[in-house]
């Protein structure tokens, strides 16, 4: 049974104002949705609707961009309004690269986090340190030389550099994680496999991974989120070819932004949908590797 | 699990036959395990910060491939030494990067630890995953469609100046007059921050002992006494961490200034992030870029150091 604490219950019963409370509750939530929910409207408006002034509520709705956000033409002028073209090359990018992330990263990562979690060894805590010292590196301070190296070697504008990039920026926050996760298995375990004879190895690949699977999903999501979310690496190093679906969305959020909002909205829809989908799904194990992710690294 | 006599323990198929490299990689297991992270942080990650300290040395302008040369501690002096209203040097957007800081962690904790005790009585019930499950949307979402969704909604002709209108205020311009810019953004990250801030300090609420406040009640102390005397003292070190991780986070905030004002107008937005952008990619100037980049790095170090040593503490000490 989870504990609870009364201090706010026993002020809200006290003052007897149950109504203020639930509206209270009820603003909270509004306030966290609206801008999400409004985006969405928008992306079912038509060009007039979506720049009438006092904005509507009722109107009829379009599906055009989203038809023109998945269309294979190019040509935007088929969509009847203006439109920004497809939308589909950059999303198969967001798709590989944010895959791709995700297997490397859980692939370097936990073997790391299990030596890290499981053993004693000379430097150990000075090493663990030193890899969550990583994750407070600045971004940006760091893809000023990767993007000078890469021009170098040709590697600017591919996904390759993007997700070596976004590996080892997110390997630093996946191994905390992880360790996380391994620390709340009891130790015995590794050592049960060790005596009935199990090597190091088969001991981590068959006792302990499956044992820690809700975790590797958990993180997992993580990493894929990190790489599907990421705006700044993918606008410094991709130009076309490897562009990125928040990339894309940027190139016209400024100046002509009022033309194309059902668009950008519908792309904008498109890009957070995944994320809401996890959130729906695996909303407990996500706030416990936010809280993890944080406390212990 | 204990042994069953007589059950002569089964040799693994990685070490019969001596195959020695097997011997080796379960002998030393942590190394081997931890080698291809720490050779890609060495390789992708050290080397090319080792790169840009030796490029922070130089001058060195990317469109004029001969002006490469050695300048010494130059760079350095230009962001640190310039008058203030130069282009280069570095206190107008590290001004701006504080206010930004400071406005949005405060507002972020305030707002992050009213809702976490506003949601609080909802723990014992299946109503909080409800409830949280729309309070941590912003958490899940993109940077750049945050901005997107703000963006629409800052508009001159957006919802905001709509509500503003409906209540009798004039429309503004917010992300395009100097005196709303600044404020428009911090609103913006506070929708987007806040709730970790209430994830957090949930978290550090749902683990308190409940008996302390039981006993505080039959001692006859008041909701607000509890408060200051239990909750606040026993959630210091959640909320250092907490206060810490957004200090650190929103200090380095490119994306959603950047697709918002690019800095504008003027400079009145102008992050570090955003000045580093645009000595490197828009001046073109890698050695200063270089540089700067390196001050933004011991500027984080020096706050993660202060996280690091609290987090030491708290779980080799604690």
């Amino acid at each position: 049974m989870p504990i609870r604490t009364t201090v706010g219950r026993v002020s809200w019963k006290r003052s007897g104002t149950e109504a203020f409370y639930w509206i209270l509750v009820v603003a909270v939530i509004v306030y966290f949705t609206f801008p999400a929910f409004w985006m969405l409207l928008m992306s079912f408006k038509t060009r007039l609707a979506a720049t009438a002034f006092p904005p509507v509520w009722i109107f009829h709705p379009t599906v055009l961009h989203y038809q023109g956000i998945f269309s294979t033409s190019t040509n935007p002028t088929e969509i009847g309004e203006p439109s920004l073209g497809t939308m589909l090359p950059y999303l198969i990018n967001s798709v590989i690269i944010a895959v791709c992330t995700t297997v490397l990263t859980l692939a370097l990562g936990t073997p790391a986090a299990y030596a890290f979690s499981g053993f004693r060894f000379r430097g150990d805590r000075l090493l663990a340190f030193a890899v969550l010292g990583i994750r407070f590196l600045p971004p940006i301070s760091y893809v000023v030389p990767v993007y000078l190296l890469a021009a170098n070697i040709g590697l600017l504008d591919t996904r390759l550099i993007v997700i070596l990039v976004y590996t080892v920026i997110n390997l630093p926050f996946i191994i905390w994680m992880l360790i996380g996760f391994f620390k709340d298995l009891p130790g015995e375990i590794r050592e049960a496999a060790r005596i009935d004879g199990c090597s190091e190895w088969s001991a981590f690949l068959r006792v302990l991974m499956p044992l820690v699977a809700p975790g590797l999903a958990a993180t997992a999501i993580f990493a894929f989120m990190l790489a599907w979310n990421d705006f700044m690496i993918a606008f410094i190093l991709t130009e076309n070819h490897a562009r990125t679906m928040p990339v894309a969305l940027t190139r016209y959020i400024s100046a002509e932004a009022g033309t194309y909002w059902g668009d950008l909205s519908a792309g904008g829809v498109v890009t957070m949908l995944p994320m809401l989908l996890f959130v729906l799904l695996a909303q407990r194990s996500l706030v416990r590797g936010l809280v993890l992710g944080a406390v212990k690294g | 699990v204990r042994q069953k006599a007589g059950v002569v323990p089964t040799i693994p198929p990685t070490l019969r036959g001596g195959a020695w490299i097997s011997r080796v990689a379960d002998r030393q297991f942590p190394t081997v395990a931890l080698a291809p992270a720490m050779l890609l942080f060495i390789l992708l990650l050290c080397y090319p910060l080792g790169y840009s300290l030796v490029v922070s040395f130089y001058h060195w302008r990317l469109t004029s491939p001969g002006s490469f040369r050695f300048a010494g501690l130059e760079n350095y002096a230009a962001l640190l030494t310039s008058a203030p209203s130069s282009v280069v040097s570095v206190w107008i957007p590290l001004e701006n990067t504080l206010t930004y800081t400071v406005a949005t962690v405060t507002l972020e904790f305030v707002l992050g630890f009213a809702v976490a005790l506003l949601l609080q009585r909802q723990t014992s019930r299946s109503g909080l995953g409800f409830l949280r499950t729309f309070v941590i949307v912003p958490l899940m979402i993109s940077d750049v469609v945050i901005a997107l969704m703000w963006r629409m909604l800052w508009d001159t002709y957006g919802f905001i100046n709509y509500v503003m209108n409906v209540l009798g205020q004039p429309s503004h311009a917010w992300l395009a007059e100097p005196s709303t810019a600044m404020a428009a953004l911090v609103l913006t990250d506070v929708w987007q921050n806040t709730p970790f801030v209430f994830l957090m300090l949930t978290a550090g609420l749902q683990a308190l002992p409940t008996d302390l406040y039981e006993v505080a009640n039959i001692d006859g102390a008041s909701p607000a006494q509890s408060f200051w005397h239990i909750t606040v003292p026993l959630l210091t070190p959640v909320i250092v961490i907490t206060l810490l991780f957004r200090v650190i986070f929103n200090f380095r905030d490119f994306t959603k200034i950047y697709a918002l004002t690019a800095g504008g107008p003027g400079r009145s937005t102008e992050l570090l992030s955003v000045n580093l952008y645009q000595e490197m990619f828009r001046n073109f100037d890698a050695g200063l870029g270089s540089a700067l980049s390196w001050v933004i790095v011991v500027m984080t170090v020096l706050m993660a150091a202060v996280f690091v040593r609290v987090l030491w503490r708290q779980t080799f000490e604690g």
